[in-house]
């Protein structure tokens, strides 16, 4: 129990010092020519065992053939997975990913009817707070995909929610 | 893989750190070693897999090191250099290095360059020394290039070999389509994910004929592979 207290201070402390660095002017980004597809592949297998145990109906919208954005791989990476888990973590069924040329959405079934703070730093959906995450994962997300010329935004469907990633470069 | 050694030549003690790091973190063992001088004796004392050499280092230089290793041994060297210059890293390769990496590096790189370069030393190794992979009744071969379904010969073209032996080397690993075309064509990938999807359709086609019972490869949402458990 205070081996796992500790582990998420440190967490917390890891994610806000990330949080912090993003709002810098001087943040490091590398742009490349990338595969976002394949990133996109690459890091929701790493996911795959926790949909698989929650159950998720997923539901995948990707393209045959390759989108090449340009971005910054590791902070694209940082972007899908911080968004996937959140997704995951908060969706009550469903799990919807659909690329397109110049944007992607991740959306989930959600009972949030709120989400005018979505993006606040150390907002959680769950009043609770027993879900184990910082709430610095969408902040972190938002800045990054900013600092990459792109977008990152929120739309309540019904019972859906979207986050929208709209590619910079 | 099994645990590898790997000589870690690096006099500035946080990214020797760092390397370290990321030798354990691959599952194999390293020893930092600080000094031109303080390396030649290890080798000389020690057998290692692999050596990660950075280039300045006090005293002894990091090309007279490698000039010394290539002296009596072919153990992979990967040299690590600030040098941005070609004609540097000419130098290096011609010296005897395997690979280069320049600082900065990405951690992933390295680990990706590591891998490479143990895989490749691996090939090269004395078939007496390479042991048959198993699983679930399906054998490799690896010297023979062999594979068998509870014992029956099961014909399997080059490029399904190997998908099999990386499914096997790395059991609990998943493998997206990029991944696999990269390890099995040694190549960039393209973007043909049709070939990587075919290939892998016709090799559990081929296992299902001979064991109907026995799933072997899993297949996560079509767009990875991993071995089934």
């Amino acid at each position: 129990m205070a081996l796992s207290s500790t582990t998420r201070l440190k967490n917390f402390l890891d994610e806000f010092f990330l949080l912090s660095t993003t709002m810098q002017d001087d943040f490091p980004i590398t742009f490349e020519r990338l595969n976002i597809k394949h990133l996109l592949e690459e890091v929701m297998l790493t996911f795959y065992d926790e949909i698989a145990q929650l159950n998720l109906l997923t539901t995948f919208e990707i393209p045959e053939e390759e989108i090449i954005i340009l971005a910054d791989k590791s902070a694209m990476k940082r972007v899908l997975e911080n968004l996937l888990s959140n997704a995951i973590k908060y969706s009550t069924g469903t799990l919807i990913i659909s690329l397109h040329k110049s944007e992607l959405t991740i959306s989930n079934s959600t009972n949030i009817t709120d989400i005018s703070h979505l993006f606040d730093r150390f907002y959680k959906g769950d009043k609770s707070r027993t879900k184990k995450s910082t709430g610095l994962g969408l902040p972190i997300a938002k800045n990054l995909m900013e600092k990459m010329n792109g977008t990152l935004t929120a739309e309540l469907d019904k019972e859906i929610i979207i986050m929208r990633c709209k590619f910079g470069g | 893989m099994e645990k590898k050694k790997i000589l870690i030549v690096e006099d500035d003690i946080s990214i020797s750190e760092l390397l370290c790091q990321i030798v354990v973190q691959m599952g194999h063992v390293a020893t930092p070693s600080f000094s031109g001088t303080e390396a030649t004796l290890l080798l000389k004392s020690e057998n290692f897999d692999l050596v990660l050499l950075d280039l300045m280092l006090p005293g002894l230089t990091g090309e007279e090191v490698l000039k010394e290793i290539r002296k009596k041994s072919d153990i992979p060297v990967i040299a690590i250099s600030g040098k941005l210059e070609i004609v540097a890293k000419l130098e290096v390769f011609e010296g005897g290095a395997d690979d280069y990496i320049t600082k900065p590096f990405d951690v992933d790189e390295v680990m990706a360059r590591i891998q490479v370069c143990l895989r490749r030393s691996e090939k090269l190794q004395p078939i007496s020394e390479i042991e048959n992979l198993k699983h679930k009744g399906l054998t490799l071969e690896l010297d023979t290039k062999k594979v068998f379904v509870s014992g029956i010969e099961l014909k399997v073209t080059s490029k399904e070999f190997e998908i099999l032996r990386l499914l096997l080397e790395n059991p609990q690993k998943v493998f997206s389509k990029a991944n696999l075309y990269e390890s099995v064509w040694g190549d960039n990938f393209y973007g043909d994910d049709n070939a990587v999807k075919m290939l892998m359709s016709r090799l559990r086609t081929k296992l299902n004929k001979v064991n109907p019972t026995e799933e072997y490869i899993e297949t996560l949402w079509g767009i990875g592979f991993r071995l089934k458990e």
